[in-house]
């Protein structure tokens, strides 16, 4: 690596800013599978995932004139796709009442068929509270670490914020999720 | 206890979802660029070249006890070499290819095609002096220090503006958009004032200030090539640069052909078409490279 990530990163944006359209690319390149993992846990379904993914890139080419090089993109793609999620749940509310059948992914690990059922079971409730009671910030931080596998001192560069914000907001996740999981258990 | 348990059990449960893979980016991309106005599938943009990189090598073998004794010493010995690499900041880019920098100052530079720009360690600090081969296209943000290029046909003195320089073989050409620089060789100086262009070729006497009459300017950034009188070599040094292709003469004399007016060159197609059209010769391609006839 020539150059620092966060310094090629901000004259990527700062380009794309002036409709640079070979920066832009770049970003999409470095950025499209990390955003469509964020949202397809947040949908549980690929095909609306692709088209949110989509969606937030056009958006920020769209809006590109307002775009501010100093802020970490992830954070925005971020912002703009959780607000695409929340029109696409709104238009369908359907889904919202249904929204405990939630479609599988793959097979699990487990051998023993109860356990398997078990911790499916565990791992939906999971990620219903993930989605529905953690605050924005804390969401993003916890999805990365857990969904990503990234380590605190990689988000901390990711997002732009100093390692000790990013530990108090997983130890944050954790402490709300445990509260409501009590319920559930 | 009780509660440590539940939260092992959340961490180790919430990275177990399953999640289907991203949908194949290239296609994504092509989607993409059909559908947002303004986006064009442009060549994938390379890093900036920096010589900071090259420094950052692993030693791939077990180190022996005499390595011990050696490495030291060669150590000692680059020592010199290894800050000059350290210190110097420095950007190429080949021909076809364009690249945009924004330097520790907020400053926007465009480096034109073949082009090499440096710039000390302690930029923005102790100096702002950027060193340039080549042409680029300056938009500098005003602090403290003056900012000034250095070409080998002389210096450009400026504190915010925004500007062109040209120094390529013999040709030097500084143009002013907004504000005002001042240039300067050895013997001699003068200030340019916004819309104003200094051209020399060979020799530098500084009775060559022209207006700029169009908006375009520099028209390399426009994809434009604004030609009065200019000589088919030049034109043509120009589009081997700009589309990294070869062409040739069929005969010198066709080099001293000059040719007027407004060249579109974003694609080679055209561009060739309308000097075709200009000129009232015609480009051939012979064996990968293009032969005027």
């Amino acid at each position: 690596m020539a150059i620092e990530k966060k310094t090629e990163e901000k004259i990527l944006i700062a380009n794309v800013k002036d409709s640079n359209s070979s920066s832009f690319k770049k970003l999409f390149h470095q950025f499209h599978d990390q955003l469509f993992r964020f949202v397809v846990y947040r949908v549980q379904d690929a095909d609306i995932a692709k088209d949110i993914t989509q969606e937030t890139f056009l958006r920020i080419w769209k809006k590109r004139q307002s775009l501010q090089p100093e802020k970490s993109f992830f954070s925005l793609l971020a912002r703009i796709s959780t607000n695409l999620c929340h029109d696409h749940f709104r238009y369908n509310e359907v889904r919202i009442r249904n929204k405990d059948h939630i479609p599988d992914f793959g097979k699990s690990h487990f051998d023993n068929p109860e356990e398997v059922t078990q911790a499916k079971e565990i791992e939906k409730i999971i990620r219903k509270l993930v989605n529905s009671k953690l605050p924005e910030k804390c969401r993003i931080i916890f999805i990365l670490s857990r969904i990503e596998g990234l380590s605190n001192k990689e988000i901390s560069f990711e997002l732009g914020l100093s390692i000790r914000t990013v530990e108090n907001q997983i130890y944050r996740a954790l402490k709300i999720l445990r509260k409501h999981l009590i319920n559930y258990l | 206890m009780e509660q440590k348990n539940l939260e092992k059990l959340i961490w180790r449960f919430s990275s177990k979802t399953k999640i289907p893979e991203a949908p194949d980016k290239n296609r994504v991309w092509d989607n993409l660029v059909k559908k947002a106005e303004g986006l064009h599938d442009s060549p994938d943009l390379k890093t900036p070249f920096s010589f900071k990189g090259l420094i950052n090598f692993s030693i791939p073998f077990p180190i022996k006890p005499s390595y011990l004794l050696i490495l030291p010493i060669i150590f000692i010995l680059a020592l010199p070499a290894y800050f000059d690499f350290y210190q110097n900041k420095s950007f190429k880019t080949n021909p076809g290819e364009n690249l945009s920098l924004l330097l520790p100052d907020n400053s926007k530079i465009i480096l034109n095609s073949s082009s090499v720009l440096s710039y000390k360690n302690g930029f923005n600090e102790k100096h702002r002096t950027i060193y340039l081969e080549g042409e680029a296209y300056f938009d500098v943000k005003h602090t403290a220090l003056p900012l000034i290029v250095r070409t080998k046909h002389g210096k450009v003195n400026v504190l915010g503006t925004s500007f062109n320089v040209k120094s390529r073989y013999e040709e030097f050409e500084v143009g002013v958009n907004s504000g005002s620089v001042t240039v300067s060789n050895n013997n001699s100086n003068l200030t340019l004032n916004p819309k104003e262009c200094f051209k020399v070729k060979n020799e530098f006497s500084l009775n060559n200030i022209m207006k700029i009459d169009h908006n375009d300017y520099p028209g390399w950034l426009n994809k434009k090539l604004y030609c009065d009188q200019t000589s088919l070599e030049i034109i043509c040094n120009e589009i081997e640069r700009i589309h990294n292709v070869k062409i040739k003469f069929s005969n010198q004399d066709l080099k001293k052909i000059t040719v007027t007016g407004v060249i579109n060159t974003s694609e080679l197609e055209t561009m060739l078409k309308t000097i075709e059209v200009l000129s009232q010769h015609s480009f051939k391609l012979i064996g990968g490279s293009y032969t005027i006839i």
